[in-house]
Parts: structure tokens; C-alpha cells; sequence
């Protein structure tokens, strides 16, 4: 660390104290600190928040005025989860905006995945899992007492890191999830099965070779027609977890301008731990740290103008 | 680390540069990797020689029994150990008299195994129907259930010691628990039940022919008969269904589990579709199954009845093959009779070659789908 990063006070940075102000309830509070926590006399830290948040606090989280003027379709309110003793999500309060891409960056092991993957309550499978706090989807509670769970996923779409394309046709994959759900009639099932291909933008590709097996497709395709499973059910919110973590640079566009098409139709929250993929494919983006939301805002906004020095450096790649 | 660095530079200077001559990259011999290459070139020899060795005895010791009858051996159901003197009759059916005594025909030894190649795929089949899918449900319970309660380790444990107990363990249950059970509770109940129903007549009667005329006999239950034979089959392949199948079923992609479940899949879907995805594998279990079942020996002997017909009926004793080596081949002499039983032999371990060649095949060589 260079040595002029002595104390966040003497950072030669001129914006910084100016943002400082802007929430000061947030920020002196941990900079009065950070000294106290510089056991063997080092520099003292430049990222008040990070640090606190390394000490196990959890600070309140820069949330831009431009995300609560949106409507709301998923609301996370304090929402806390524990993998047995350890605590993986520090109550999490974000609003996700309706019809809107909403991404979630953070450095490995941040929660990122745990916050998703707790929208459509898949951490029950995990053993061990304790949830507080509550996560709403169109007013309807997620973690209510008598909440039917295979309801609740129906309702939800989920894309994996790594393709999974079941070991059937390709038209059997994109028609499964209203398969399970009892739909018989062969015209529903294709109608649906073409136009959730169309959207996916793999129709033209498959069209001819419905019956093949959906395990020669490539690793981009086959990514494709997850997404086109997926959206099959046309539901309230997509969940995208690291989409592109699997495929080529070339597979990898093609998913991005796939999720910007789709985006017109469904909302879409997705796990990236690729920042320019946060920054091409969303309109909202919410950085966390540990566990915790740190700064959540329009993405150009918090990728051009961060009211955060953690944020911005992120980003930027300095840290993290 | 700046003397690290200088001290590896100083320390490994290029043989050239250095102007010594270059070293030789021509391999040294080593003793001890030649031993050892030899050993285990050894010993991966003697197991195919073995084989080898197998084959060709039974094949030599069962060459009078192949030369004599051929392939028409398989589908032939005679089985007369010794020569047979019978009155001799004629094409109206009238014994034959001559001088006033009557004319006797001889008539030669004669063996097939066609009834022996049907009870042991009768009894095989009978015990895949009641051991798989039971074996399927402890597997997925196994993977799926059992983790989350904490015994999956002690029940995987007892799962496999099921597997190591002897044979004759099982065949002793079977004769003095599990037949007189069938005998006086399990038989008498089906028979009750299913007499009476159009088209089940042939499970609990027989037609024989008794000085020239067909009469149709009850078969009398006796509790060592083909059910009792498969269910000890049955429970005595189930282990190692269970065990190759739970471990195919935990290799299945904990992505391919999710997917199903985060498509809105009930529990019971999600295990349809671990077993979708597992197929193959699955079926490579049943395979090894059913090599287990067909050269299952002691247990099928003490329990099967040990009648070398062919009866459709579950509640007839019957014979495999495996249980006709065991009980004739101390008695019988060299000749034909010998050489016979050897030819069963052989056929049995060709079938059991053919299902482990398949069942490795499928479990080893795509125990997931193509593509992964």
C-alpha cells in the first residue's frame, strides 16, 4: 500500500471528503476508528467501510436516490443468513427494480450467489441454513410460514455458472418446467417451447433438430437454452447466477445481448464477477462486501461517479 | 528473496555455457523399475491367463457334450442321466410283442439345458422385479435422504456388510424360515385370492400325462418352488444394486438437482430426474445384478426345489444352472453326463461374461451423458 494512504483524512483525493459529507452519518463514525484498528502500527486504511466491515460491522449502505424512485418488484428487507455458525449475508435491505437488469458484483465469497440463490429459497436444500429477515416478490412474503416452495420457484426462472442442460431432447429441456407443472396438449408445449427459443435467440440455430439430444449442443448454446428453460414459464424475475463464468468470449457476448433483449420482458437480477459485464448488461448494480451491501445505484453512476472510495476503487480494479 | 534468486542463478549455470561436456539424455537402467514392471506385467498376465485357462478347460472337458449335441444342447429340455429300458410301441401306441414277450427299446442318455437356461433367467428376472426397484428407493434415500438425518455413513455400512455375508447364510434362512413361511401363510393366501381368477389357473395347476391320458393336478406348495428361489435372489442382489446405484445416483451433478428444483420440480421429480440423468449407470447396476442372480449357487440350491422342468408356475420348483452343477456334478460319472454339466458351466460363464462386459460398459464407460 503506498505510503501516502497514512490516514482516509490525508488522502490527497479532493473529492473524497465532499462525499463524505454527503452521508455523514455513515462515515465518521468509522473513521474515527480505523486508527484503533491498526494493531501493528501500519498505515492507517484508505476504505473506512471495508475495514469495518472486516471487523464485523455492519455499516449502512449508499443507496442512491435514483434506485428508490423505481417500482419494486423484489424486496429484500434485513435479510440475514447463516451457513450453520457462520454468517454469510449481514441484513441485506435492497429494493430490485421491476423490468429492469439488475447486477450484483463483490469479490469472491461477498454473498453475491447467497443472496440470489435465497431469492428462490434453493439455500434450503443446503443443510444448516438459518434465514431472519425477509425477502418479498410482488408483496408476496419469500420465507413466510405455509409459503408452497415449488409455487414460489415457478415463478421464478434460475441460469446456473455452468451449463446444466438435462439429458433429454432439446425441446424436452425448454418445455420442463410445464411438463412438471401437468401441460399435455402437444400444440401449448410447442408454441411454447419455439417462442422461449426465439427469445433465447437459439431457434434458428435448433429449429431443425428438436429431437437431438441437448447435450451436443456447445457450451454457449446450451447456455442459451437454459435461459430459454428458464423464461419458458415467463417469470416474474430471472435469476442469473454468473452466466457467462463457463463460456468463451464469443459465447460470452452472445448471452450479454441475449439478457439486454430479454430484459425488455422480464427483470433480471445477475450474479457477475465480471465488472465491464456488470457494466454492459445492467441498468442497476449493487456492490457488496462480506456479506453486506456496501453502495447500490444506477450503474453508470456507480461505475463513473461511486459515492463510495471502496466502490470506486473496486471497480476500477485497485481493490478487490 | 534477492538471495534466493541469486543463489539458484549461480547454482544451475547451462552445461555449455559452463564448458563442460553436455550430459547424455540417454536413460540409465533402473533394476528397481524394471522389477517392478515386471511384477505387475506378471500379475496382469496371470489374470487373463487364468480366464484363458478357464475357458479352455471347461471347453475341452465339455467337447463329447458339444460335438454330441451342438447348439440344439440350449434349447433341448431332456435331461436323462442313464440309459432308459421301455417297452417298445408301435405307431398306434400298442406295446410291440414278440414270441409272446414284449419288445423293450433302449434309449440313449440325453441332455439339454433349456430347462435350466429358463429357471435361471426366470428366477434372475423375478428377483431384478422385486430387487431394483427397492434398490433404487434405498439409493435415492441414501443420497438424497439420509444425509440430511446423519445416517447415510452407518447405512451405506450395513448396506455392504448385507453384501458379505455368505451365501449359505442366506440359503439357510431361506430353507428353514422364509420356505415354510411361504409354505403356510404367503402360497395358501395367493392361492386363495388368485385361484378362482380367469387366466391364473396355470400358477397353481399342472397338466401331466398319466398312462395316456392329460390330467390336470394341483401343484402342491411346498415353499421350495421359483418364488421362494427369487425372493432369496432378490435380497441377496440387493447390496450391490444399492451400492452401485447410490454411488451413480451421487455423481449426478448437484447442478442437474438444482436446475429441476429451481424449474418449480417437486421432490419426487427432481429424484425422476436424477435418475433420468444417471440411466445408463443405473442399468449397469441391474446388469451386475442380474450376473450376481444367474451365478448365485448355494442359496438358489437349498431353496429352488431342484426340478429340471420347465413350469410356468411360480409355486413349481425349478432348476438353474448353478443349481444343477451343484447338485449333480459330485455324482456324476465321466462320459457324457460329466461333459454335459460342463457345458452348462459354459454357457453360464459366457452369459455372466456377457452381462459384465455390458454392465461395465455402461457403468464405467458413460456413467454420465455424452458431453460431460
Amino acid at each position: 500500500m503506498p505510503a501516502s494512504m497514512t490516514h482516509p483524512h490525508s488522502h490527497p483525493q479532493p473529492g473524497s471528503d465532499s462525499r463524505s459529507d454527503a452521508r455523514p452519518e455513515a462515515r465518521p463514525e468509522v473513521a474515527v476508528r480505523a486508527p484503533s484498528a491498526l494493531p501493528r502500527g501500519g498505515p492507517a486504511s484508505a476504505y473506512p467501510i471495508i475495514d469495518a466491515i472486516k471487523r464485523g460491522e455492519t455499516p449502512t449502505p449508499r443507496i442512491h436516490d435514483s434506485v428508490r424512485a423505481e417500482p419494486v418488484i423484489l424486496a429484500v428487507n434485513n435479510f440475514q443468513l447463516w451457513y450453520g455458525q457462520s454468517k454469510a449475508l449481514h441484513g441485506i435491505t435492497m429494493p430490485v427494480a421491476k423490468g429492469k437488469v439488475t447486477a450484483l458484483i463483490g469479490p469472491s465469497g461477498c454473498g453475491k450467489s447467497t443472496l440470489l440463490r435465497s431469492v428462490n429459497r434453493l439455500n434450503d436444500l443446503i443443510e444448516g441454513v438459518r434465514v431472519e429477515g425477509s425477502i418479498d416478490l410482488n408483496g408476496n412474503s419469500v420465507y413466510a410460514r405455509g409459503v408452497d416452495v415449488i409455487d414460489l420457484r415457478k415463478r421464478l426462472g434460475m441460469v446456473f455458472q455452468k451449463p446444466n442442460p438435462f439429458p433429454m431432447s432439446i425441446f424436452e429441456n425448454v418445455v420442463y418446467a410445464l411438463r412438471i407443472s401437468g401441460e399435455r396438449n402437444k400444440k401449448a408445449l410447442a408454441d411454447a417451447c419455439e417462442k422461449a427459443l426465439r427469445q433465447a435467440a437459439l431457434w434458428d440455430e435448433v429449429k431443425d433438430r428438436l429431437k437431438a439430444s441437448a447435450m451436443g449442443l456447445s457450451g454457449g448454446q446450451q447456455q442459451r437454452l437454459c435461459i430459454a428453460r428458464a423464461i419458458v414459464s415467463e417469470p416474474e424475475v430471472l435469476l442469473l447466477d454468473e452466466p457467462c463464468s463457463a463460456l468463451d468470449p464469443i459465447a460470452t457476448l452472445r448471452i450479454e445481448e441475449l439478457i439486454h433483449e430479454i430484459s425488455s420482458r422480464y427483470t433480471v437480477l445477475i450474479v457477475t464477477h465480471n465488472m465491464q459485464q456488470a457494466a454492459r448488461v445492467s441498468d442497476y448494480t449493487a456492490f457488496m462486501y462480506l456479506g453486506r451491501l456496501v453502495e447500490y445505484g444506477r450503474t453508470a453512476d456507480l461505475f463513473q461517479v461511486p459515492q463510495l472510495r471502496e466502490t470506486e476503487d473496486y471497480v476500477t480494479g485497485r481493490f478487490g | 528473496m534477492t538471495t534466493d534468486a541469486s543463489a539458484i542463478s549461480a547454482a544451475a549455470p547451462s552445461p555449455n555455457a559452463s564448458g563442460g561436456p553436455a550430459r547424455s539424455l540417454r536413460r540409465s537402467f533402473r533394476f528397481g523399475d524394471a522389477m517392478l514392471g515386471l511384477v505387475c506385467r506378471g500379475s496382469a498376465a496371470i489374470i487373463a491367463l487364468m480366464l484363458g485357462a478357464l475357458v479352455l478347460v471347461l471347453l475341452t472337458s465339455a467337447m463329447p457334450a458339444i460335438k454330441q449335441f451342438g447348439l440344439g444342447f440350449l434349447v433341448s429340455s431332456e435331461w436323462r442321466v442313464n440309459e432308459l429300458e421301455r417297452p417298445l410301441k408301435d405307431a398306434a401306441g400298442q406295446v410291440v410283442m414278440e414270441d409272446g414277450e414284449i419288445v423293450m427299446e433302449t434309449i440313449k442318455p440325453a441332455f439339454g439345458a433349456l430347462p435350466v437356461i429358463y429357471g435361471t433367467a426366470m428366477s434372475s428376472l423375478i428377483a431384478l422385479a422385486i430387487a431394483v426397484p427397492l434398490s433404487f428407493g434405498a439409493a435415492l434415500f441414501l443420497v438424497r435422504v439420509a444425509p440430511t438425518l446423519r445416517i447415510a455413513g452407518p447405512l451405506s455400512f450395513l448396506i455392504e456388510f448385507l453384501a458379505a455375508i455368505p451365501s449359505l447364510a442366506y440359503g439357510i434362512w431361506g430353507l428353514f424360515v422364509l420356505a415354510p413361511f411361504l409354505q403356510s401363510h404367503v402360497g395358501p393366501a395367493i392361492k386363495a385370492t388368485l385361484e378362482n381368477v380367469p387366466g391364473l389357473r396355470w400358477m397353481f395347476y399342472e397338466s401331466v400325462t398319466i398312462a395316456g391320458t392329460v390330467v390336470e393336478r394341483p401343484i402342491p406348495i411346498t415353499g421350495r418352488d421359483m418364488l421362494c428361489g427369487s425372493l432369496v435372489l432378490a435380497i441377496m442382489i440387493l447390496p450391490i444394486v444399492t451400492s452401485v446405484s447410490r454411488d451413480v445416483l451421487k455423481a449426478v451433478p448437484r447442478t442437474q438437482i438444482e436446475g429441476t428444483l429451481a424449474l418449480g420440480a417437486t421432490w419426487w421429480q427432481s429424484c425422476v430426474a436424477m435418475l433420468r440423468y444417471g440411466r445408463s449407470g443405473l442399468f449397469g447396476a441391474v446388469m451386475l445384478g442380474l450376473a450376481r442372480a444367474a451365478g448365485e449357487t448355494m442359496a438358489i440350491t437349498m431353496v429352488i426345489g431342484n426340478n429340471n422342468q420347465i413350469n410356468p408356475s411360480p409355486f413349481a420348483p425349478a432348476q438353474t444352472m448353478a443349481s444343477l452343477l451343484a447338485n449333480e456334478f459330485a455324482e456324476a460319472s465321466e462320459g457324457l453326463h460329466q461333459a454335459s454339466l460342463l457345458y452348462v458351466a459354459l454357457v453360464l460363464l459366457v452369459m455372466s461374461l456377457l452381462f459384465n462386459v455390458i454392465a461395465r460398459r455402461l457403468v464405467v464407460g458413460k456413467a454420465s451423458p455424452a458431453g460431460h
